[in-house]
């Protein structure tokens, strides 16, 4: 197996910037933006609040950290940190998700009903519950050790079908901004004409949303796009000099636990690799001009704010070259 | 940069039209707040209402701007100025020191 141009783990960051392993002169390390603060859990398994623009080396699930990349979130329940009773304005007949970490319970009166129950104090002991709306307001009481809830709903109040990270409030709602990575310039480590694409990581819900990661021009014309379907289906799509869209999709992958996939390119060849197997490969030239692809953005590649990817990221490689089948194998294995 | 504007249309339909008039080419955070509570509600011990809360007439709208430094075209009219920091704000991001 040959050394990926571009390699990422997270483990490195600062405001701003996530830094990969490779390449070492630091021309690989992505961009990251998130115009408010979020919480993440740390390495000690406790919420920690990051600063604006800092990216979220997340350790809910325990073991190495994965970058955390959530969308837009408000969360009508104030001074979350230790709960008590209240009543919360809603939309009537919207999906909120409600979480939180603690012994205790909340038992939903009002415009919803049903208890959800706490199984344990620390960070990682999160429990969570979709709560439909059937009146404007939701009466939540409190019983026992509450803490870091939330009552959570996307900025434009449409349902959610998630809980995401907890979001501190005191006296008012507050929102979240979603997490943004991209990286140009990287036209020296993407060999356009031929090469080996690599993602390990998952999707935070199964969503009716279109999820993107993306090699690039920075245009419509030409991309390679790992993607998540708006109906939950793991695909790769190719799009070359502004037409012939190519697309394999991988029906049986479930994106709501960690896979690792990879696409192949050259002039002879698109294939998919989903968790060691191969998925398909198609006899079609997917070379591109030197120096086309010069973009990684974890959304859409093509439209500022598009469709973001969404989800837990535990590694990603980029090769300048086409793996043969066994090798794809090998890195796709898990 | 971002900057922070405070909303307030007569109809949700009117903001919507506003919103969609932004297109989806942007990373602003949109944050509907709808007909904002005036004053609190009463609920028994049930969750039932008690006292009707009170809501405004109006249809609130926080966004964070980013990247631009002046209300989109439609916006300005809309825009109301709050003392504090209002009704909601976005994490750790102040509205007096940011505001459009």
């Amino acid at each position: 197996m040959s050394t990926p141009s571009i390699a990422l783990i997270p483990s490195g960051y600062k405001e701003g910037l996530l830094y990969s392993q490779l390449p070492i002169n630091g021309d690989g390390d992505l961009d990251f933006a998130r115009t408010t603060i979020a919480n993440r859990v740390n390495e000690q398994g406790v919420n920690e609040e990051m600063a604006v623009n800092m990216p979220r080396l997340d350790y809910s699930e325990g073991g190495c950290p994965v970058l955390l990349l959530e969308p837009s979130r408000k969360n009508l329940f104030l001074n979350s940190e230790v709960g008590v009773t209240q009543s919360i304005t809603v939309v009537s007949g919207v999906d909120y998700a409600v979480s939180f970490s603690g012994n205790g319970s909340i038992t939903f009166s009002g415009g919803a009903s049903g208890t959800l129950n706490g199984t344990g104090s620390t960070a990682t002991d999160r429990v969570s519950q979709i709560v439909t709306t059937s009146s404007t307001s939701v009466t939540c009481t409190i019983s026992g050790t509450v803490e870091y809830v939330n009552f959570e709903i996307n900025t434009d109040d449409s349902s959610v079908v998630v809980s995401t990270s907890w979001i501190e409030t005191n006296g008012t709602i507050e929102t979240r901004a979603k997490d943004i990575s991209t990286k140009t310039g990287l036209q020296n480590y993407i060999n356009s004409s031929e090469g080996t694409f690599y993602f390990y990581g998952k999707a935070l819900a199964d969503s009716s949303n279109t999820r993107y990661i993306s090699l690039s021009d920075n245009s419509n014309n030409n991309f390679i796009q790992i993607r998540i379907s708006n109906s939950n289906v793991l695909q790769v799509r190719t799009f070359k000099g502004g037409g012939g869209l190519e697309s394999i999709s991988s029906t049986s992958t479930n994106t709501l636990n960690y896979y690792k996939c990879a696409i192949v390119w050259d002039d002879t060849k698109l294939a998919f690799f989903v968790n060691g197997i191969k998925i398909q490969e198609k006899s079609v030239d997917n070379s591109y001009p030197i120096n086309t692809l010069d973009t990684l953005t974890f959304n859409n590649g093509f439209v500022v704010g598009g469709s973001n990817y969404e989800g837990k990221v535990k590694e990603f490689e980029v090769y300048t070259t086409a793996y043969t089948d066994s090798e794809a194998i090998d890195l796709t294995t898990i | 940069m971002a900057k922070i504007g405070k909303y307030e249309f007569d109809s949700l339909e009117q903001a919507n039209t506003k919103i969609n008039a932004l297109g989806e080419e942007h990373n602003h955070t949109i944050v509907k707040l709808g007909n904002i509570v005036l004053e609190q509600g009463e609920y028994d011990e049930e969750g039932n209402v008690v006292v009707e809360p009170v809501y405004s007439t109006k249809y609130s709208v926080d966004v964070m701007w980013i990247g631009i430094e002046s209300h989109p075209y439609g916006w300005a009219t809309k825009s109301v100025d709050v003392d504090s920091e209002g009704v909601h704000k976005f994490a750790g991001v102040n509205y007096q020191d940011n505001k459009m």
